[in-house]
């Protein structure tokens, strides 16, 4: 009955058909809302959360942490005590029992912080003080890391909080740092579209070279 | 006494043994802390967890090698939290399936789409499994399609819809209310042309060599990335890094007034 | 209301038919369009090419299959680059999906330049997210230890391509192709500890952040988005999806930028005529 699907090319239409009658069913929602879409919606739920719980064992559990107890390190079930612990979130009375875990991992992460500010900003804070004249230096350099000190205070005066921005020596900075922010909110907002268009155009390629073959 | 090649399921029996006697005993000895202490009990373990690798970085490493008295500890963590984050990513599937089963046992308003969820839920697991435990042309084909068919495409589907959605909200809020409006305007505007061939075609008539060289739109679009972007956002970087340390800090030292500490628990 | 102010009202639905118009027309007549290398990305380039050939590179997978339209390119740009100069190179994935795109990719390209699983890459496998930070602190000492075993289940150590890979000194460069942004994370714990250089992948909407660690030196070049993708396949002399995309990318930004202007020539007349 499913001898079909040893049939390598038979699946990857069969497969190409259900992508294309998804996708469509997906981009119904651009009109309006309709039943199509919240099916296709739950159908991709569903399947990347069964998806995630086979590569969870097959690539995590199984060479992590089955294997290692079947060659003989036992102690390993000790993992699974603490992962279990996890669960009890779902219980009113033992809820304080998945805080002991919950806890445990957030010092852990938290105990990182200073290797990693220090990991993060040494270089940074030391590459930001950039020369404004020197032998060899083009004139722009000069300019670029001008507007580079003067675009680095005037961000981080706005982001200054602790004194009233009143007296133009604070007011003039912060005023300038909003103008170099929305600047360089543009120049974001400038890749992000480039960012959504790609996405689009992959999936349009799918439909028009993959699917209905007219697209080269 | 079980050996390695026993068959899975005395391993499987074995294993769910050793949890429930390990895991009952645990269990037994925390519900023996009292209440009042069980706050205190949680903050420490935090302090201590965070001791692990904030003494590892202060204390000087041996130029041999490299390593100091914290460091086998730092690594053993590793490891075992690689397997005890892997039994966390059950609870947001056990949510999924709490919600979706309640809306289909209730028979709310489109439980079809529970069902939906649920068949798929089932049939990709069992595809994945089924390719894992018995490869062979016929399951590998079946994972492949459904994998391509479904997830990657429903996936790649419903994140490209944002692409329909950022051209209507671009062409709704981007208004020119203010000076700076119109400046992130024109940034927008410069790096959108300068990043894809018609902004090299626009401005092919400017020389690509020597200082004039800069006009040339795709040379704009990077140097405002480069410079005044890159600057403001190493000053945004700056005062977050200083944010997140302090919240890191905070954390650590349960400083955080989150749900459970105004009451006993 | 007159013309002017009817601009900034065009139904969204318009607005969308249009944009598939822009976009499905490059892809059906092909208009092949140069793509320009920033030097972004020839650093990035660089760096591959500097590798030296006895350590192993890394490539990082921290993408789905939402972003695997920009990801995915970029990912098949490097495993073809280090192919190609024989490199050996393995792929660890913070993503269960991501890890199996890689995987097939690497299998397919691998396929074409005769290249071997187990010989000339490895997969270590799907590692949890939240896992990384640990997995940072614990991986650069002993590799084999801390990545385990591969996709399949071999133990690392008896894996050929793993051979002479032991710590992080064995490996020359790690290629974080991402759409999550933890870029910090590996520049805090492998790079700011080890220097190993970082190439780094990001989808275009995280790139804008890259710049300033580029500017630092803490990574060593950049593929933003599909654009760096395609900038890369032209130094490689190939034709991909990237290239392809490059039409259609090109028409939809003009589309944008056409419709945010006639949407303000409509506000401008609106707010003219409520002036008058």
């Amino acid at each position: 009955m499913f001898n079909w699907l040893a049939d390598v090319e038979l699946t990857k239409s069969i497969g190409i058909w259900i992508a294309a009658i998804g996708t469509l069913a997906i981009y119904s929602v651009l009109y309006k809302e309709n039943p199509a879409y919240r099916l296709a919606e739950h159908i991709f739920i569903g399947a990347a959360a069964g998806y995630g719980i086979y590569v969870t064992w097959a690539e995590l559990l199984k060479p992590n942490w089955w294997d290692r107890i079947v060659l003989g390190q036992w102690y390993w079930v000790f993992a699974l005590v603490a992962g279990a612990m996890f669960y009890f979130i779902y219980s009113q009375k033992y809820v304080w029992i998945s805080r002991i875990i919950f806890g445990t991992l957030l010092g852990l992460i938290a105990g990182l912080a200073f290797k990693g500010f220090a990991g993060i900003n040494i270089d940074r804070i030391h590459a930001s003080f950039k020369p404004i004249y020197g032998h060899g230096m083009t004139i722009s350099q000069v300019a670029n890391n001008i507007l580079f000190i003067i675009v680095l205070l005037a961000v981080m005066a706005y982001f200054f909080f602790s004194f009233e921005h009143r007296t133009p020596a604070r007011r003039i900075p912060s005023s300038m740092g909003r103008w170099f922010l929305m600047f360089a909110f543009g120049a974001m907002f400038g890749s992000t579209v480039m960012a959504r268009m790609s996405l689009l155009i992959g999936r349009m390629y799918f439909l028009l070279h993959d699917w209905l073959h007219v697209a080269h | 006494m079980l050996k390695p090649d026993s068959p899975p399921f005395l391993w499987a029996l074995g294993i769910v043994g050793d949890f429930l006697i390990v895991g009952g005993i645990l269990f037994w000895v925390l519900n023996l802390i009292p209440g009042r202490f069980r706050k205190k009990f949680i903050v420490g373990l935090t302090f201590l967890a965070g001791l692990i690798y904030s003494v590892e970085f202060f204390i000087p490493a041996d130029p041999k090698t490299h390593m100091n008295v914290m460091t086998p500890f730092t690594q053993q963590v590793g490891e075992a939290l690689n397997v005890v984050y892997a039994f966390a990513l059950g609870l947001g599937v056990f949510n999924l399936i709490k919600f979706h089963g309640t809306n289909l046992m209730r028979k709310r308003t489109g439980w079809h789409n529970n069902l939906a969820f649920f068949i798929a839920f089932f049939l990709m697991m069992g595809v994945g499994f089924w390719q894992y435990a018995a490869p062979s042309k016929m399951s590998v084909n079946a994972f492949n399609m459904f994998f391509i068919s479904i997830v990657a495409a429903l996936g790649a589907s419903m994140f490209s819809t944002i692409g329909f959605f950022i051209i209507s909200a671009a062409y709704r809020a981007f208004r020119i209310r203010s000076g700076e409006a119109t400046l992130m305007l024109v940034a927008a505007f410069i790096v959108m042309l300068g990043q894809v061939p018609i902004g090299t075609f626009l401005t092919k008539g400017i020389p690509a060599e020597g200082w004039v060289s800069l006009f040339r739109l795709e040379n704009v679009s990077y140097w405002i990335l480069n410079q005044p972007n890159m600057a403001a956002q190493r000053g945004i970087y700056f005062g977050v890094e200083v944010g997140a340390l302090a919240m890191a800090l905070r954390t650590w030292l349960s400083l955080e007034r989150g749900s459970f500490f105004e009451r006993e628990l | 209301m007159n013309f002017f102010e009817r601009l900034q009202h065009i139904d969204r639905r318009i607005m969308y038919l249009l944009l598939a118009l822009v976009i499905s027309a490059p892809l059906i007549w092909t208009i092949h369009q140069p793509v320009t290398v920033s030097p972004a990305v020839k650093k990035a380039y660089k760096t591959v090419e500097d590798m030296p050939a006895d350590k192993m590179a890394v490539i990082v997978i921290y993408w789905g299959s939402g972003t695997m339209a920009e990801t995915g390119p970029q990912t098949s740009a490097l495993i073809r680059h280090l192919f190609k100069l024989n490199k050996k190179f393995a792929i660890v994935a913070f993503d269960p999906q991501g890890s199996k795109f890689a995987y097939d990719s690497a299998i397919t390209i691998g396929d074409e330049l005769h290249k071997k699983y187990g010989v000339d890459w490895v997969h270590w496998g799907y590692k949890p997210p939240a896992n990384l930070l640990p997995l940072l602190q614990s991986f650069p000492r002993d590799v084999v230890k801390a990545m385990v075993a591969d996709i399949n289940g071999t133990p690392l150590a008896e894996v050929p391509a793993m051979k002479g890979i032991k710590t992080i000194r064995d490996i020359g460069l790690i290629a974080d192709v991402t759409s999550v942004g933890e870029l910090d994370a590996w520049i805090a714990y492998i790079y700011g500890s080890y220097k190993t250089p970082i190439v780094y992948c990001p989808t275009a909407v995280i790139a804008p952040e890259g710049y300033n660690p580029l500017d630092a030196g803490q990574i060593k070049g950049m593929l933003p988005g599909l654009q760096g993708a395609a900038a890369y396949e032209r130094l490689l002399h190939v034709e991909g999806f990237a290239t392809v995309a490059m039409g259609p990318l090109s028409a939809s930004h003009v589309l944008i930028i056409v419709l945010i202007i006639a949407g303000n020539i409509g506000y401008i007349s609106a707010r003219r005529r409520r002036g008058s």
